[in-house]
């Protein structure tokens, strides 16, 4: 019996994960190719992502492997229910028999895919020292497959395990996580040697093992269910915690559906904006900290270099949380009910409201507009607390004073002020931009395909380009007007699609007056901010204005009727 | 004449030549079908028969690949508020927000019509027993089934559609949503288009029933007018005949030995005759017989075809 229940669960496992494994060979077979052509030293020194990959895919690939084959999006981990495949529930075999292949072929496809690396790369992907540290059984981090597979089999515990509360899943996850880390910090500080990591992350599999197999057995028999009835109801009863619930959130008097949709959008995404929070908060904390440390240590040097690194790290989680807040409100559904297929599909219950595709489309951009504004005004003050606490500005630089004598102290704030709003303003454009790519509902639709088509274009272009003047130290002949005639390209695109929503109705023209207006606002802010920072006649003004109109975002926005459109109407 | 008697006299759903395809598959093929004001009509099929592509093609769910579709005269996919105002819809799968109150999602739905009657929302409400402070995630099948019913009758919409309404569902609430039907009948001018493969429904509440079948519309007509027109007849033969009978105008021949039933659609006394058969019995059919005996002898008949 346990030899059909590894069968049919290497037939779960591929059938769901087919092109992951079948990816990660082709990958694997590059670089070995690639290594015997040339030396894996070579390949490390002059192309050390593949050595990175090599690191990280038996870490990623086995979790991609674990996520696709229980079906558990990162987001659903905040949901109750266990995640092992419900199908094998009614196998003729036991809840071991059902954990033992899933446990067994995570392990195996880890411990295989160190190993293929370890040989194909002479072992490179085990170094954590620097290049050329010689490969010695000291150097060579041979305990780290074994911690992590460690983390891998937990992961799988804790998605199989059924909680009262999602917030129990996530903090075990985060311990989890932090358990192993510190293990690793352990092991460098060297406080535990490698061997003693070796020999607790190896008994973590049993022990991983035998309580899959509880937890696996308790949701098969509904006596987890029951159990999380009981305690998620505790001693009240459900009637008071409704009536609690009612309470916590009154009814409100909606003057219209477009107050009723902006309340929607607002409720949907109440916990994710909690949720995406959390990382600067976290980070402006522990600035906090090290301020006031700072003030009694008087250590500026070490404030200086953690809030470069903030500043650094703002920036980089403000435009990560563009993207994820066009992908969230590109949604219907609250975060936490996204399933794989149908997460931006319509729903028919919002897909029949008599609402017209246009007025959605509105709903949600001002909602996303609303909240990135709020991130970017807190990101905005916190970057400038930090840098003024950190003594990273100077009112009396150079530049500075240049500008203070030149313009007055007023005008000149507002022109070092220019930049910034050009930054926020760029984000909410890319953030719309974002959002439209997902509002088609499909991964496949004419607007996202026109759209793909041009991000890449775009990207291996500046590529090429940015490759070219690097070994020139010259932009090539004719990038100029290759530039200008994409810029009028663009323009005249802008005007069709502006026709085209125009004329179908999706969109009002008085709405669609109101984007091209921000539009002209960001691409006004982005030419004042270029004309501050960059030095006079270093650029042809026409270039300059062609580069801004390409860069500025615009197409997604005034596309986003039409991809909801597409997504509503099949 | 006025717009309204001139809006009166035209039909409320008309398509025309209506054609979808999924890929290879083929989900409607040439429809063409027209509902009168005023009228309960069935629509009728085994599943994936293109019942719910039809619906959502009237919704304005669906582009019409070929054909037209309009509902009170209006093109669904470029006037959908116009037509949505007017129109209450409850899907086999209505996706409802699980995270709202019972209470909240009335509300909130309530903002988009402007026609909604607050009362009549209540009485619904208590009628069918949901509770104000629960979550619609919380409530099981049937109750959410009423809730969207609820949802889709409370502003009193001239037309109402119904995708499978009692799929899966128990007696109790199959009764509330066939109570529902007649009491929007009873409500002067308003229409029904309702699917279902529950004929006993259709055949209580159905003025008009249209069978589908592969995409194609088989039988559009008034219910009475159906069951009066298609009959069972029992021949007995002299001796058991070698092969299946034929005889032209009978179709889904039935039985062995030297008793044969067939079904027939018209008059039974100006039938052709078999020669060594005589004819013992004849009745007429119930709406899930005529059902049956359509779609099993086309799927013969397209089986004899392949």
């Amino acid at each position: 019996m346990i030899a059909a229940a590894f069968d049919s669960t290497a037939r779960f496992v591929w059938s769901r994960n087919r092109w992951i494994l079948l990816g990660c060979a082709a990958a694997y077979a590059a670089i070995f190719i690639a290594c015997q052509i040339w030396s894996p030293d070579q390949i490390h020194r002059s192309l050390p992502q593949t050595t990175i990959f090599m690191r990280l895919a038996p870490f990623f690939v086995p979790l991609l492997v674990l996520v696709g084959s229980v079906n558990v999006a990162t987001a659903q981990l905040g949901g109750r229910e266990s995640f092992f495949p419900r199908l094998f529930y009614t196998l003729p075999i036991k809840a071991h028999e059902m954990v033992m292949p899933f446990i067994t072929y995570c392990v195996a496809l880890t411990a295989a895919m160190w190993l293929a690396g370890g040989l194909i790369s002479d072992w490179r992907i085990l170094m954590l020292a620097p290049p050329g540290t010689p490969i010695e059984a000291d150097t060579v981090s041979y305990w780290l497959p074994f911690l992590i597979t460690s983390g891998l089999v937990w992961f799988q515990v804790l998605a199989w395990t059924p909680v009262t509360s999602g917030w129990i899943r996530i903090c075990a996850l985060i311990v989890a996580i932090l358990a192993h880390f510190f293990a690793v910090f352990l092991c460098a500080v060297g406080t535990v040697t490698p061997n003693e990591v070796v020999v607790v992350s190896a008994l973590q599999i049993p022990l991983a093992f035998l309580m899959a197999t509880r937890a696996v057995a308790r949701d098969r028999w509904g006596v987890s269910h029951d159990d999380a009835r009981r305690r998620a109801a505790g001693s009240e009863p459900s009637a008071t915690r409704e009536a609690k619930a009612a309470r916590h959130h009154p009814l409100r008097a909606f003057s219209g559906a477009l107050v009723a949709q902006a309340w929607f959008e607002r409720r949907i995404q109440r916990w994710s904006g909690v949720g995406l929070s959390v990382l600067p908060l976290l980070l402006l904390a522990i600035l906090i900290v090290l301020n006031v440390v700072n003030t009694r240590m008087k250590n500026p040097d070490l404030l200086g270099i953690v809030a470069r690194l903030a500043l650094t790290m703002f920036l980089w989680s403000l435009i990560a949380l563009g993207a994820a807040n066009g992908f969230l409100y590109a949604s219907f559904r609250s975060v936490r009910r996204w399933q794989y297929k149908d997460v931006f599909a319509m729903p028919s219950f919002f897909a029949t409201l008599p609402m017209s595709t246009g007025d959605f489309v509105w709903v949600k951009l001002t909602s996303v507009t609303t909240r990135m504004l709020w991130f970017s005004g807190a990101a905005v003050l916190a970057c400038g607390w930090i840098a003024l606490s950190a003594g990273l500005i100077d009112f009396d630089s150079g530049l500075m004073l240049a500008l203070r004598q030149q313009h007055g102290d007023f005008n000149a704030s507002m022109m070092l002020a220019l930049p910034v709003c050009a930054f926020v303003l760029f984000l909410l454009g890319c953030t719309a931009n974002v959002m439209s790519l997902s509002l088609g509902g499909r991964a496949w639709n004419a607007p996202n395909a026109i759209n793909l088509t041009r991000y890449l274009a775009f990207a291996f272009g500046a590529a090429a380009v940015a490759i070219y003047w690097g070994r020139h130290h010259a932009p090539p002949a004719g990038l100029a007007e290759v530039v200008r005639a994409l810029a009028i390209v663009k323009l005249l695109t802008l005007t069709l699609l502006v026709r085209h929503v125009g004329r179908r109705g999706l969109m009002s023209w008085r709405r669609l007056a109101a984007m091209l207006a921000f539009w002209l606002v960001t691409f006004g802010a982005l030419l004042g901010a270029a004309l501050t920072l960059l030095p006079e006649g270093q650029i042809l003004w026409s270039t300059l204005v062609a580069c801004l109109v390409l860069l500025t975002p615009v197409q997604g926005t005034i596309a986003a009727p039409l991809a909801l459109h597409l997504n509503r109407v099949r | 004449m006025s717009v309204e008697s001139n809006g009166a006299s035209r039909p409320v759903v008309e398509i025309r030549n209506l054609s979808r395809r999924f890929g290879a598959a083929e989900a409607l093929a040439d429809v063409s079908l027209s509902i009168p004001r005023g009228v309960v009509f069935g629509l009728v099929g085994t599943n994936g028969a293109g019942k719910t592509t039809l619906i959502k093609h009237a919704m304005g769910l669906m582009r019409a690949q070929a054909g037209s579709v309009s509902v009170f005269g209006l093109d669904p996919v470029s006037n959908p508020t116009a037509v949505l105002s007017r129109v209450g819809y409850l899907a086999e799968l209505n996706e409802l927000p699980e995270w709202m109150r019972v209470e909240e999602l009335i509300n909130f739905t309530r903002a988009f019509y402007p026609s909604w009657d607050d009362r009549y929302a209540q009485s619904l409400r208590q009628n069918f027993e949901l509770e104000p402070h629960k979550t619609v995630g919380a409530l099981s099948k049937g109750q959410r089934a009423r809730l969207g019913l609820l949802l889709a009758l409370s502003y009193r919409p001239e037309l109402l559609i119904l995708d499978e309404p009692s799929s899966g569902l128990d007696p109790l609430v199959r009764r509330d949503i066939l109570r529902a039907i007649i009491k929007t009948i009873a409500q002067e001018g308003r229409t029904v288009l309702f699917s279902s493969h529950l004929l006993d429904e259709v055949e209580r509440v159905a003025d008009r029933v249209a069978i589908i079948n592969g995409g194609r519309i088989i039988q559009n007509d008034d219910l009475e007018t159906l069951k009066s027109s298609y009959h069972r007849v029992v021949f007995r033969f002299g001796s058991a005949p070698q092969a299946m009978p034929q005889l032209e105008g009978y179709f889904n021949w039935q039985g062995g030995d030297r008793h044969w039933s067939a079904c027939y659609r018209g008059d039974v006394e100006q039938a052709g005759k078999l020669a060594n058969a005589e004819i013992v019995e004849h009745t007429p059919l119930s709406l899930n017989e005529i059902f049956l005996a359509l779609v099993s002898s086309r799927g013969a008949s397209r089986g004899e075809h392949a």
